[in-house]
Formats: C-alpha cells, sequence, structure tokens
C-alpha cells in the first residue's frame, strides 16, 4: 500500500513571481499552515469531492455566468449561460496584509470621487492643466449630457471595484478599476457561502471576516442617496436584462437586498420623476442602483438606439428627481489614461501619497508617453482607453510584423485614444487540479462603497484565477477564468455589529404590490401557465406511449382506435398541426413513434414539451429574484433533462419514458414549491392565475378531442380509461365508481365535482380568488372583466346537465351539446386570459428613434 | 436686423403613438452680435413635461414629454433676434494661422478653455487622413488666417455639389469626400473638420437664413429650412462664423440657434416614441422674416 501524494510537498511555484502560500525558499508562509494542513490531511481524492460538491452547490442555486463570443458581444444574441467556475481553495490574506490593502482600496475610491465630482462640475483640474483636456474630452465615457448633475451627499461616486495583482516583491498593484457598474460582489458573497459549506470545520477554525456587514453597509448608504423629499425611498435595482454577463448576479443582488429587479421598459419618467410600471399604478423610485452602462440608460439623450433604457432618465437625474448609483457619466475614470497621473492628483486633492500603485502605464496622447510606447512595442500591452468594438486589449508581441505595423499605423493616427502598460508577472496561488495543487496566477478584485463622507471596503473581495497555468496575462471570465473565495483572518475572534435585527420602532413593510413591476407579474403569470402546460403535455404523451406500447402490434381493433384518437388528441391539444390530424396525418398515425418523439423534444415548436419548458425557463430567469433558492435546484434538474432527452435515441421510447417521468417530478416538484414555499403575495396569485386557466384550458381540450363522439364501447372504455389517466383522475374515479366507465360518471369527476382538484370546477374557484386577491385596488362591488368571465364559466359548469350533455349521442355518434358546452368553456378560458393580459399588464408599442433633418 | 422666426416641424403617423419624448434646439441662444428678444414653443398635443435648459455648450434646449395617445405631433418654434454682424473679419492681413493655433493652447482664459473643447473629434467629424490632406491646401505654412479661411469655403464651396438628399444624417465625412455632393451640414462638417485637422478649434453651428430677402439681394441657398455652418476661434477675436455652402463670412443675414462638436449634439428635433407605425411623415417649414421697424 502506498501512502497517498503529499499535496503541500509536490506543490511547486511555476515561476519567480510571488506565490501566496509559499515564500521564495518554498517554505509555507504562516498564515497558510493552518489550512495548508487541513488540505494535505483530507488529500486529493476527498478535495476533489468537495470541488464536487461545490459545483452541484453552485448548480442547485443556479449561479452562471453569460460567455458571449469573444471579440463581437453583439453577434450572440443569447449567450450561453456558463457554470460559475469556483476553486473551492480559498485565497488567504492575514488581518495585517489586508489592512494596508483596504487603506488603499478606500484611498483611490476617496480620489476617484474627488476627480468624478471636478470633472462633472468646475473642472478646475482641467483648467489648472492638472489633467491634460484630451484625456477627458476624446473619453466617451464624459458625458456632457450629465454634465453638473449631482446626488445627494459628498460621494458622488457610490462604488468602485479595483483589480489588484501582486507584483514579484508581493507589493499590491491596481491592474484596473471599475466605476461604471461595478460587478462581482454578489458572486463573491455566493463563493463564501459556498465555500463555508464545503469546509465548514476549517471556515470555523479560520476566523474569516464576514461579508454580510457589508452588504448591510451598501443597503444603508443607497438609503442615504435618496431625494431628500422622502422618508421612505423606493429603491431598484435596474439591469439589462438577463442576456447581460452577469444576470445573475443582478437577481441575486436584488433578492439579497430586498430591491425590486427592472429592467428599462419597467420605468417611466413624467413630472421630472422616475416611476415603476407597477400592477395598475406607478410607484415613484428614488433611488436606482444601475447595473447597465450608462450610454444605454436613456435613449433620448444618450444611445437612440439602446432598448434597455427609459426615455427621459438623464432629465429626471438632472432635476434630482431620482439618484442613480454610480451617476451616469462615472465611467469616465475607467480610462486607463489617467492612471500615469493619479500620483500627482492623489497629492494635489488629497495631499497624500498615493497608496496603492497601478501598473505601469503610459498614455500616447502625452508626447512621452506615446514615444515610450512606440519604442517598446514588443513588452507593452496596449489598450484602447475606452471599452468599445474590438479587444480590450492588444498584446503586440502575439501579432505579425504587418500587424504590429498597424497597430503602431493605428496609435499614431489617434494617440490619445491608447495607452500602453506593462504586463506584470502575477502572483499564484494553489489551485485544485485533478492531479494535484497547482499555482496558477490570480488577481483579486476589491470592493468598495460609499459609508458616511469615506468608503467602506469589502473584507476580501473576488478572486479570480487562470483557467489555465500558462502565464497568459489574460484572466477574465470570458477567457475561462474561474474564481475563488477570498479569505481575510481575523486576529482574533470578530465582533459582530451591524446586527439585521434592528432595535426602535417596528418598520413598516413595502406594500408587495408596489414593488413589483408589471412585466414581473406577468412572466409570473407565464410561468404558472407554462408549468402547468408542461405538465399537462408530458402527461398526455406518457399515456400515448403506454396505449402504444399495450397495442403496438396492432391485433386489437379497439386498442388501435383508442390510440389514434389520443395521437390525434395529443395534435388537437397542442396545436401541433398538421401533426396526426392534417396532411400526412395517417402516415403518422401508421408509424407514430417519431412524431411523438418531436412532440416532446423539439423546443423550437410550439406545443411541444421542450418548448413548454424552454419557455418555463426564460419566464423563470426574468423572475429568479422573486423565487426561492430551492427553486433552482428544480429548474437546474429540469433543464439538463429536457436537454438530456434531446441528445435521446427515438427508437428507444423506453429511455423517452423514463426521462418523462423525471420531468414530470421535476414539475410536481416545481409546483410543491410553489404551494408550500411562497407567500400569497399578488405576484403568487398571478402565478397561480395561470396554473389554473392553463390546466382548464388543457383539460377541457381533451375532453373535447376524446368523448364528445362515441365510439364502440371497447374503444370507449379504454378511452376513457387514458382520458382519467392523463387527467390525473383513475384513482378516484375506480374507488368512486367502481362500474363501467362513463362518460357521464367521467364528467362528474372531471367537471363539475369541486372537490377533485383536477376538475374544472375547482380551477374555475381558484382562479376566482386568485382574480379577486391579485390586486388591492378597490372596484367596490363591481367586477372586473376577468372576473366576470370566471363566474360565467363556472355558472356554465354549475347549470350543466352532466346526464343530458353525456346522453345518446345522434345517429353518427357525435354529441352536439357536449362538444358545445365544451366550446363555450373554452372560449370563456381564452377570454380570461386575454383580459388580465389587457388589464393587468403594462403593453409598451415599440420603440422608435425620431431624428429631424435640417 | 430684426427677424421674427417662425420653425415648425410636424410629425405624422400612420398609427397612433402612445408617448413621444424629446429634445430640441429650436430657441437662438444669444452670441456676440445677437440678441434673442422672445421667444416661445408651442407643442401640441399639450405636453405633460416641458422644460428649457442651458446645456454644457451654452445652447438652449427643451426636454419634453406628450403622454396622450396622438397621430399627430407639431413643434412650432417662434422667436425675435436681434442680429448686427458684419459678414467679414478684421484680423491684422499678415497674422499668420499658426499664430492663431499656438495661442488658444496657453490662453489661459474661460473662452479659450471651453474652445479647446473643440480641437478633438467628434462623433461626426473624424479627421481622417483624407480630410487632413484635403485641408493642408489652404494651410501653407505662415499663410494668413483671414486668406487661409476664405480659400477653404471658397473650396469646399467649388468642389461640392449642393445636393439635397444625397447624403443622410449618418453621412461620414470619408463618404463626403468620395462623393463630392452634399447639403449644408456635410459642408460645416467638412469644414469644422479640416479646421480641426491643422490644430485650430471649430465647432458646428446650427440656425437660419432670412428667407425673403429685400428686392435687390439674391436669395441664399438653404432658406426655408434650418440652415448650417462653421464656426473657428480666432485668439483675441473669438468666434468667426463661414458658411460654405453659400461661401461667405455669416453676416445679419443669419440667425444662430445652437453651437456644438457636430450635428449630433445640436440636432433640432430629436425624440424617442412608442408606436407600430411603419410610415412617419416630416414636414418641416422655416420662415424667417424681417420685423418692420416701429420708428
Amino acid at each position: 500500500m502506498s501512502s497517498p501524494p503529499d499535496l503541500l510537498a509536490s506543490y511547486r511555484q511555476v515561476r519567480a513571481a510571488h506565490d501566496e502560500m509559499l515564500t521564495a525558499d518554498g517554505r509555507i508562509r504562516e498564515h497558510w499552515a493552518h489550512t495548508g494542513r487541513v488540505l494535505n490531511d483530507l488529500g486529493l481524492d476527498e478535495l476533489l469531492d468537495r470541488r464536487d460538491t461545490a459545483s452541484r452547490l453552485l448548480d442547485d442555486d443556479g449561479v452562471t455566468y453569460n460567455v458571449y463570443g469573444q471579440d463581437d458581444p453583439s453577434s450572440a444574441p443569447a449567450p450561453a449561460a456558463a457554470p460559475w467556475g469556483l476553486d473551492p481553495v480559498p485565497l488567504l490574506l492575514t488581518s495585517d496584509e489586508w489592512a494596508g490593502v483596504e487603506l488603499g482600496v478606500i484611498q483611490r475610491a476617496e480620489l476617484f470621487n474627488l476627480i468624478l465630482t471636478d470633472l462633472y462640475g468646475p473642472r478646475q483640474l482641467l483648467r489648472r492643466g492638472v489633467l491634460p483636456d484630451e484625456l477627458v474630452f476624446s473619453h466617451p465615457g464624459f458625458l456632457r449630457q450629465c454634465d453638473q448633475i449631482r446626488v445627494p451627499g459628498s460621494q458622488q461616486l457610490f462604488t468602485t471595484a479595483v483589480d489588484l495583482a501582486r507584483d514579484g516583491s508581493g507589493r499590491c498593484t491596481v491592474l484596473a478599476d471599475h466605476t461604471q457598474a461595478p460587478s462581482g460582489a454578489g458572486y463573491a458573497l455566493e463563493n463564501r457561502v459556498v465555500v463555508s459549506r464545503v469546509f465548514p470545520s476549517l471556515y470555523r477554525d479560520s476566523q474569516v471576516h464576514r461579508l454580510a456587514p457589508f452588504f448591510r453597509t451598501l443597503r444603508t448608504s443607497l438609503q442615504d442617496y435618496a431625494p431628500p423629499d422622502t422618508d421612505d425611498p423606493r429603491i431598484v435595482l435596474l439591469s439589462p436584462g438577463p442576456w447581460s454577463e452577469t444576470a445573475f448576479e443582478h437577481a441575486y443582488l436584488a433578492a439579497h437586498l430586498g430591491y425590486p429587479l427592472v429592467e428599462g421598459s419597467d420605468l417611466t419618467v413624467r413630472d421630472g420623476r422616475v416611476w415603476l410600471r407597477s400592477l395598475g399604478r406607478l410607484e415613484r423610485v428614488h433611488v436606482i442602483l444601475r447595473r447597465t452602462d450608462a450610454w444605454f440608460c436613456d435613449p433620448l439623450e444618450l444611445r437612440g438606439d439602446s432598448r434597455l433604457g427609459v426615455p427621459g432618465l438623464v432629465e429626471a437625474a438632472r432635476l434630482g428627481g431620482v439618484s442613480i448609483l454610480n451617476t451616469l457619466g462615472s465611467g469616465l475614470l475607467e480610462n486607463p489614461g489617467l492612471l500615469p497621473y493619479l500620483p500627482r492628483l492623489s497629492e494635489h486633492l488629497l495631499g497624500e501619497q498615493l497608496l496603492l500603485p497601478s501598473v505601469p502605464t503610459w498614455w500616447c496622447g502625452d508626447e512621452d508617453g506615446r514615444r515610450h510606447v512606440l519604442a517598446h512595442l514588443d513588452r507593452l500591452v496596449i489598450k484602447p482607453i475606452a471599452r468599445g468594438a474590438g479587444p480590450t486589449a492588444v498584446f503586440p508581441w502575439e501579432l505579425s510584423r504587418d500587424g504590429r505595423d498597424d497597430l503602431r499605423r493605428r496609435i499614431e493616427a489617434q494617440p490619445a485614444g491608447w495607452v500602453g502598460q506593462e504586463s506584470l508577472d502575477l502572483a499564484s496561488a494553489p489551485t485544485l487540479t485533478p492531479t494535484g495543487l497547482e499555482a496558477r496566477p490570480t488577481v483579486l478584485r476589491a470592493f468598495a462603497v460609499a459609508r458616511h463622507d469615506s468608503y467602506t471596503a469589502m473584507p476580501g473581495g473576488l478572486t479570480r484565477v487562470a483557467g489555465s497555468a500558462g502565464t497568459s496575462p489574460r484572466i477574465s471570465n470570458q477567457a475561462g477564468a474561474i474564481s475563488k473565495d477570498t479569505w481575510v483572518l481575523a486576529s482574533e475572534p470578530e465582533k459582530l455589529s451591524g446586527f439585521w435585527l434592528a432595535a426602535g420602532a417596528p418598520v413598516a413593510a413595502t406594500d408587495p404590490e408596489a414593488s413589483m413591476s408589471s412585466r414581473a407579474a406577468e412572466n409570473l403569470f407565464w410561468l404558472g401557465r407554462y408549468a402547468e402546460r408542461a405538465e399537462a403535455m408530458a402527461r398526455l404523451v406518457r399515456t400515448a406511449h403506454d396505449r402504444r406500447n399495450d397495442f403496438q402490434r396492432g391485433a386489437n381493433p379497439a386498442g388501435t382506435e383508442c390510440l389514434q384518437v389520443l395521437l390525434t388528441a395529443l395534435t388537437r391539444v397542442s396545436s401541433t398541426y398538421p401533426g396526426f390530424v392534417g396532411a400526412g396525418g395517417a402516415d403518422r398515425l401508421a408509424g407514430p413513434g417519431e412524431e411523438l418523439f418531436q412532440l416532446v423534444v423539439d423546443e423550437k415548436r410550439p406545443g411541444t414539451l421542450a418548448h413548454a419548458v424552454r419557455h418555463l425557463l426564460g419566464a423563470v430567469q426574468a423572475v429568479r429574484d422573486q423565487l426561492s433558492t430551492d427553486t433552482w435546484m428544480v429548474v437546474g434538474t429540469l433543464d439538463r433533462e429536457i436537454r438530456e432527452l434531446r441528445d435521446s435515441d427515438p427508437h428507444r421510447p423506453m429511455v423517452v419514458q423514463h426521462t418523462l417521468s423525471r420531468i414530470m417530478q421535476s414539475l410536481l416538484a416545481l409546483s410543491g414549491l410553489a404551494g408550500e414555499s411562497m407567500v400569497r403575495d399578488p405576484g403568487w396569485r398571478f402565478m397561480d392565475a395561470g396554473r389554473r386557466i392553463e390546466r382548464s384550458l388543457q383539460l377541457a381540450a381533451l375532453l373535447r378531442a376524446t368523448i364528445t363522439v362515441e365510439r364502440s364501447t371497447a374503444t370507449d372504455s379504454l378511452l376513457l380509461e387514458s382520458v382519467l389517466i392523463a387527467a390525473e383522475s383513475i384513482i378516484t374515479y375506480r374507488r368512486r365508481y367502481r362500474s363501467q366507465a362513463q362518460v357521464e360518471t367521467l364528467l362528474d369527476l372531471l367537471v363539475v365535482d369541486a372537490d377533485n382538484p383536477r376538475s374544472l370546477a375547482s380551477q374555475l374557484d381558484q382562479l376566482a380568488v386568485d382574480l379577486r386577491l391579485m390586486t388591492s385596488l378597490d372596484h367596490g362591488s363591481r367586477l372586473s372583466e376577468p372576473e366576470r368571465l370566471v363566474l360565467e364559466a363556472s355558472t356554465a359548469l354549475r347549470l350543466a346537465d352532466t346526464a343530458v350533455l353525456a346522453g345518446p349521442p345522434r345517429a353518427d355518434g357525435s354529441r352536439p351539446d357536449l362538444d358545445d358546452f365544451l366550446t363555450r368553456i373554452l372560449e370563456l378560458l381564452h377570454r380570461t386570459a386575454d383580459a388580465i393580459d389587457r388589464d393587468r399588464f403594462v403593453h409598451l408599442l415599440p420603440q422608435q428613434s425620431l431624428l429631424a433633418p435640417t | 436686423m430684426t427677424y421674427r422666426v417662425v420653425h415648425r416641424t410636424e410629425y405624422r403617423y400612420e398609427s397612433e403613438v402612445s408617448s413621444s419624448y424629446g429634445e430640441l434646439y429650436v430657441l437662438p441662444r444669444d452670441v456676440p452680435g445677437q440678441v434673442c428678444r422672445s421667444s416661445r414653443v408651442r407643442i401640441e398635443p399639450e405636453p405633460r413635461d416641458f422644460r428649457e435648459r442651458t446645456d454644457f455648450y451654452g445652447n438652449r434646449a427643451v426636454y419634453f414629454a406628450v403622454l396622450e395617445p396622438h397621430t399627430r405631433l407639431t413643434v412650432t418654434a417662434e422667436s425675435t433676434v436681434d442680429v448686427s454682424r458684419p459678414g467679414s473679419i478684421s484680423l491684422p492681413a499678415d497674422q499668420a494661422w499658426e499664430a492663431s493655433r499656438d495661442r488658444l493652447r496657453l490662453d489661459p482664459g474661460d473662452d479659450a478653455f471651453s474652445a479647446r473643447g473643440f480641437l478633438l473629434d467628434s462623433p461626426k467629424v473624424v479627421v481622417t487622413p483624407a480630410v487632413a490632406a484635403y485641408a493642408a491646401h489652404s494651410f501653407p505654412s505662415g499663410r494668413p488666417l483671414t486668406e487661409a479661411l476664405t480659400e477653404l469655403t471658397a473650396r469646399i464651396h467649388a468642389d461640392f455639389a449642393y445636393k439635397p438628399g444625397s447624403t443622410s444624417v449618418r453621412t461620414t465625412l470619408a463618404e463626403l469626400l468620395d462623393g463630392r455632393q452634399g447639403v449644408c451640414q456635410d459642408f460645416a462638417h467638412l469644414e469644422v473638420g479640416c479646421l480641426r485637422s491643422v490644430g485650430l478649434a471649430a465647432r458646428y453651428v446650427s440656425g437660419y437664413l432670412e428667407t425673403r430677402p429685400p428686392p435687390g439681394r439674391p436669395r441664399l441657398v438653404g432658406a426655408d429650412v434650418s440652415h448650417a455652418w462653421a464656426s473657428v476661434f480666432v485668439a483675441d477675436v473669438g468666434w468667426v462664423d463661414v458658411d460654405p455652402t453659400n461661401d461667405r463670412f455669416v453676416s445679419d443675414r443669419y440667425v444662430t440657434t445652437a453651437c456644438g462638436r457636430d450635428y449630433g449634439d445640436v440636432s433640432p428635433l430629436k425624440g424617442v416614441i412608442y408606436t407600430e407605425s411603419k410610415k412617419n411623415e416630416l414636414h418641416v417649414s422655416v420662415d424667417v422674416a424681417p420685423l418692420e421697424r416701429l420708428d
């Protein structure tokens, strides 16, 4: 028996660069000793197991990062949602080390705040020549439209992030600043949640500084920015939508902070103020935590082609009716051309030496800078001063001679648009790989948020690790980087402060209706509808499969006929014509395998199971801030199963059957969550109404497609049994009516029995309750349009005499009374859905730009 | 001269527009040689929001929002403006253009500081090597600025055909140099680009021309619509306006509305509307009439 390899002994620094765990002479640093020992004792196999656990936890929480095509973000409208990569081995920092970094990060935020305040105010830095005009005026992040706009308080810069690396001597250096709409804090929090669960005792023993206080500061600071005319500010998080790179984080933060997640179309400007299009009314918004790039925020004054913004938003900000954070225009500070000027600016504005050096940078708009850059093209990283089309960094040594000449010409033609930066050997940190711990380059993103007259830094941050061991200077999530939790080790147990539990008078709860956008309600409604549609489809397909297995040989005419009725019912209920009904229907009935498979897996075709699941997932994405975290466990499984099904073999129906069962399980789990874990607020009412309407529609359509025609007794007894199975009522039916199946008793159970949760009567009753409670708007005793329609349907149902409806058919076997009755119910249900859509949801017409030519 | 300016813009939509948000640059600002005595804007239907402000460049911008359904939107701006501009510049005949360029860089005054913002490329005026080459011809070293300016303006006038509809608001300078035809806006952009290419601060000016000239005076090209020209910052003198479309210095037959880096900063009307309408009809009329003197 060989002893397992020693993980620490085999860990090697690969380069001369600083290593986080090892000293230059290969000894383990003191603050890594405990963690190193624990990792070593656990051994490689156990660590890999824990890594899998971490991945599963992230998967269960639905943590993703949307990856676009490398060069052109616009080329891929629907990006791939990549799972969030997390290395379970944390990055460790001592309290002392961190104290230095923290001071530097806070100082930098204060400095950037003063620069921002000046550049959108008196511009003394330019007038006095401290900064060259061109550096500011030629930067597309300088938004002249937003000049002189101020938010309350002295901190015009609300939040900032800095990417930090260690140079060879271990000193922290800033690689880049993020001031537009910094991302990553939410991912850092999620990393902490996961790693502390994967290494519970190591985490406990290590006395790690907690992240929660940072987010509490974020919350209270946001309140402080509210315009002075309110005591009870409404705060929203503005996101570009579910396709944005960091969409997960937007929803995660919104849910964590308790603010509505909104998109541009959820907001509107009038009377110089911003309003949330809420359910049936407009609700004032006081503070916008902005995650949409400024250029896209107002199609009137900023980018005219933006579909992510709110026309008039700049005007509202100008009038002080809303505070937008970070302020529109803050992206100017991301200009790397500022870096060479920071030491001087720090002296000038703060009277202090700059604590954190920036990576050595030369701005080509300055003559000496340009000369230096052009003379050292072989070893400097070249970057445009603003993000835009094209790559964010060019590595001239990777270019051909022609490529380099071309770059040189572009710099010479437009020098102010470029900087050259030294390429740092990034410090490495131990990262788990299948073969052991590997030294990989890392970058730490630290975060600061305004607090009173200064800033608070998140203790730790988001550490990112290169996707491979090489010396690639690129560490970006788009390029496959993964992340680490960052532990700042407290020297003594941390005192808890800033409790969630607050003293003082009870705070009034926010009216849930007022904090929900009409778009969120609409998505919840459709979430309910698609969930039921998927479930009904899965049941019906499964029932058809079963009959097919029973009577595949075609020896039993009744069995064959029953199968054919079920197949045509599938087409009719799901409106997937021609299917088994229209052109080519007879051929498909003779060999139904392929069409049955397509009805399950073809997500592009409306009416299929996959289509319903895909739209269900889309609706879930759009309202993820409203749903419990457990939802993700279920939704993630659903997503995987539908993909598995697509890749499965259509000629092995057993596999399809099996997967169908698992999809059913997920759908049932989802409806269980909706029933057991969601507050009955108006949002829930919309979702439930969607379910009730859809279940009723599916059932009425199924009945109409099957039992409105009488067939032979043998066929009908098989068919009625199948209908009861598909409607999930067979057990009750058998228990209650021991005799042979009859249309009349079937109608009693599936249509009029309000105690059967699968009956039309019970669905309409529940729908009526949902409609009454989905709005607190007082209509007096007047019924709304949807309520009237539902009352009409349920009255018709209650007055129906099932004996008459099921009575003796005409000579041709048809039951016109039953058909008319079901047709009427279907029509009323469709009109109810339309009325909800029309009355309750906001419908914006398409946005257009006007530009009058001279 | 005193003018009464009426600038009317009307949109007709094929189907209902639920709301319109707009930004207007149709009110004359005060500049040396021009005072706006009175002005007002009427918008129909009645806007829910309406505010005038002064923008980054000192222009008068109007924000409005019409929040009731409509199929027609009209914006009528009326103003009374006094202008007194010589239509020439008085510079020492021998002052080289480089002197103005160099003095701008060092001038600590506020006017020069603002002017320096107009040295750089802007979204619609990108100085390509072709633009610089076109300009270089007019700026040999040591040439007096007045002469260079006059010659550049005359050259643009001669080299480019005035042809409405041949270009759009998206036409670039490179395309203009290839096509050799355009409208006042294009010529103004080109002149601005040429001036910037040699290191002079230049801005784009939008405004109007006298529509009905008194007997004996020719009607200028570009009357009846909004007009545009270029302006260059001259040390010790200030902004000097030239009109390449009519090959002349701007005189008291011109009314200035707004100045910016290019058309994009000061377009007379831009907006965002919400509608299914596929066809939007636009009618613009401008009338610049001299007022009878009441003496």
